[in-house]
């Protein structure tokens, strides 16, 4: 495989900490990670439920604050953001892919991915025109103007993925993207990540499978109880 | 994100929702209409009776008295006239022909006021007569006669006549083009055509002095006053006026020097009488009327100068406005009550909306949308449910007062000659409500608003369906 890394590191986490509670009740979710994660790196790292895999991400995406330790994303430590600021950080630098989709079942495809772009503050021509690009991308021209509700799990997923990467993040985030389909599905689903990849993207994985992210994933990080190991 | 997607988004949003939307916005629509139909109602009074001033030009008018009047009022003296000392300078011919030399003066001619019985026909009444220069012609009310004309010369055996007038000589009048439409309002009087009167003889019966003597007095009061009779032609029949001309109250009115000439008794009280106070050409009041209403400030501070005592319907106005004033807050109030209560319904929609759409504004902080973003997104829904709620409203209370002006106009002023508009809607009002409901609403979306930007978004993720 060709090393298409360079030498910038996309992300740093520095003795990150995240305990939930106090005293006899509290729960360690993160307990002092450290690593690095290179531009254009697929990263997976797997995990039992509980293990606090998803915890990892969800400090990583901004959506949680650590109790202690640092985050760098290309060199700037986010783990003093305030919401706004995890906001904008999501909105210009990460895409997030759910194990459920998340998706507006109200709205159409195309108004679901268009969703970033409006608070990114896209006008209603360009943003249009990158959405449909996004959803053409994932193989999904034909039904963008389908209801959320209206689409199956494999769909719905693409169409979560189109939406994380309508804006051009320089990081995608997948929570178990494969964990809600059934196994045709989550090839369609996988090979799309892995086109991803070939692109540049940096994508961060989550997983209790081995054996997907032994088919994905440059590098398997494995997570237990908190502690994180190559 | 821009307005547009904001309006866009509110009213997607609203409209997924639209039964619950609809039922929150009834109670806006209720609000704005009862405050818009209550407030115009205090306007339109106002106005109608303003403009029954203005039409007559009572505000560019006044009368100069031998006492004065003071409407300020107080807390003892509420709505009570203070009587001034009596005007120093004279009321008579010679004060008049100064006072209409001066620059701001239209017409200026004396008051006269001459107990009468009058007979028409067989039958008699008793009343005031007034008096009319020539001059007078061209003004309100008039020049606009229910029928017939103005006198000829200020000489002229003539008279004109008011509706109320013939009404107590067992008459009720109406023109000949309303009498296939006319309804009457009183059946136990005599409904004639008012071309039939037009022309008619009237006889003015008035109390004359035979001699002033005290000792007179002592053979009886027929050897002092005895009764003369004037014959006048009916030439025209005024209006019923609630706010009458100069010659207010007086159901008959001469022209001004047949007036002069009229046999009476010279005096107001007895005491004059006795102390011969009114010598000769000496009157009771003047009238003035000015060229406009900025004139009459003008006018006043002449005669304020010269301590001469008038009174003025304009300065009464002041008072009056302070009550219409006070009658539209209330009024106001009144119909801001049902508004708060919409108020209340708008926070409990936009919170069930938070409740429900909980995960969805997960979804859209985890895609990149600040707090802020969140917020206006609510802000505007209230907005939105403020702004559609003051359309419907005003066009509620809009068509409910037409309904009402109807109703009165068609059933209690049938044979009113011009239909009364009892509401009134300046392009304040109007502009007033819509800001006022948006701003209740936005008031009331505040408080949600805040709730749904601080939702933490995993716990919103974590929300199934």
């Amino acid at each position: 495989m060709l090393d298409i890394y360079t030498n910038h590191d996309m992300i740093e986490l520095i003795s990150v900490n995240k305990i939930y509670g106090k005293g006899q009740h509290q729960i360690v979710a993160s307990n002092n990670i450290s690593c690095t994660i290179r531009e254009g790196e697929f990263v997976a790292i797997v995990g039992k439920s509980g293990s606090g895999k998803s915890t990892l991400l969800h400090l990583l995406a901004g959506l949680d604050t650590a109790t202690s330790g640092k985050i760098l994303f290309e060199g700037t430590d986010i783990s003093s953001f305030n919401a706004n600021q995890y906001a904008q950080h999501r909105l210009n630098n990460i895409g997030i892919i759910f194990q459920s989709f998340n998706l507006i079942f109200s709205k159409t495809a195309l108004e679901n991915v268009m969703l970033p772009l409006i608070f990114a503050g896209y006008a209603t021509t360009a943003r249009k025109q990158k959405a449909q690009q996004a959803l053409e991308l994932v193989g999904l021209g034909d039904r963008m103007h389908h209801k959320a509700n209206e689409l199956s799990g494999g769909e719905a997923q693409r169409v979560a993925i189109a939406r994380a990467l309508v804006n051009d993040p320089k990081v995608l985030l997948a929570d178990e993207p494969t964990g809600n389909l059934d196994s045709a599905t989550t090839q369609e689903i996988l090979d799309i990540l892995l086109s991803l990849k070939k692109r540049g993207k940096t994508i961060i994985m989550i997983t209790h499978d081995q054996e997907i992210a032994a088919q994905v994933a440059d590098r398997i990080l494995t997570i237990k109880d908190g502690l994180l190991s190559e | 994100m821009t307005i547009s997607d904001l309006i866009t988004m509110a009213r997607q949003n609203l409209w997924r929702t639209r039964l619950r939307t609809m039922l929150t916005l009834i109670g806006v629509i209720i609000g704005i209409g009862a405050l818009i139909s209550m407030v115009s109602f205090g306007i339109g009074l106002e106005r109608n009776i303003t403009d029954k001033f203005k039409s007559n030009d009572l505000f560019t008018s006044l009368t100069i008295s031998t006492k004065a009047f003071n409407f300020k009022g107080g807390p003892r003296g509420r709505n009570k006239p203070e009587q001034k000392t009596e005007s120093a300078v004279p009321l008579n011919d010679s004060l008049i022909a100064s006072i209409q030399k001066r620059p701001e003066v239209a017409i200026a001619y004396p008051r006269l006021t001459i107990p009468v019985r009058a007979a028409l026909y067989h039958d008699t009444s008793e009343t005031n007569i007034g008096s009319l220069p020539m001059s007078m012609a061209k003004y309100p009310p008039y020049n606009q006669l229910y029928d017939g004309r103005y006198f000829s010369s200020d000489s002229a055996l003539e008279a004109i006549v008011s509706l109320d007038f013939l009404r107590q000589l067992g008459l009720e009048v109406c023109t000949k083009d309303k009498l296939a439409n006319y309804q009457q309002t009183d059946t136990a009087l005599t409904l004639a055509l008012s071309d039939t009167l037009i022309g008619k003889e009237l006889s003015l019966y008035s109390a004359s002095l035979k001699s002033n003597s005290p000792f007179a007095m002592m053979g009886g009061i027929e050897n002092m006053i005895g009764e003369e009779e004037t014959k006048v032609k009916i030439v025209g029949i005024l209006k019923e006026e609630q706010f009458s001309g100069p010659a207010m109250r007086e159901e008959i009115i001469l022209p001004i020097n047949t007036a002069k000439k009229m046999p009476s008794l010279g005096f107001d009280r007895i005491s004059d009488m006795i102390s011969n106070k009114n010598k000769g050409n000496q009157y009771v009041s003047i009238y003035v009327k000015t060229k406009s209403m900025d004139d009459l400030g003008k006018l006043k501070k002449f005669l304020d100068k010269q301590k001469i005592n008038y009174f003025a319907v304009d300065d009464g106005l002041a008072e009056m406005k302070k009550a219409f004033l006070i009658l539209d807050s209330v009024l106001g109030i009144i119909g801001l009550i049902s508004l708060l209560v919409a108020g209340f319904g708008i926070i409990n929609t936009m919170l069930m909306s938070i409740l429900e759409r909980k995960r969805e504004i997960g979804i859209m902080k985890a895609v990149g949308g600040k707090n802020r973003d969140i917020r206006m997104i609510f802000f505007f829904e209230a907005g939105f449910i403020g702004l559609v709620g003051a359309l419907g409203g005003i066009s509620l209370g809009y068509g409910l007062t037409r309904i009402a002006n109807l109703i009165v106009n068609n059933q209690y002023m049938k044979n009113a000659d011009e239909f009364v508009d009892m509401f009134s809607f300046p392009w304040w009002l109007i502009g007033g409500s819509v800001l006022f409901s948006i701003i209740i609403s936005l008031l009331a979306g505040l408080y949600p608003a805040i709730r749904a930007s601080s939702i933490h978004p995993i716990d919103a993720l974590r929300q199934t369906g």
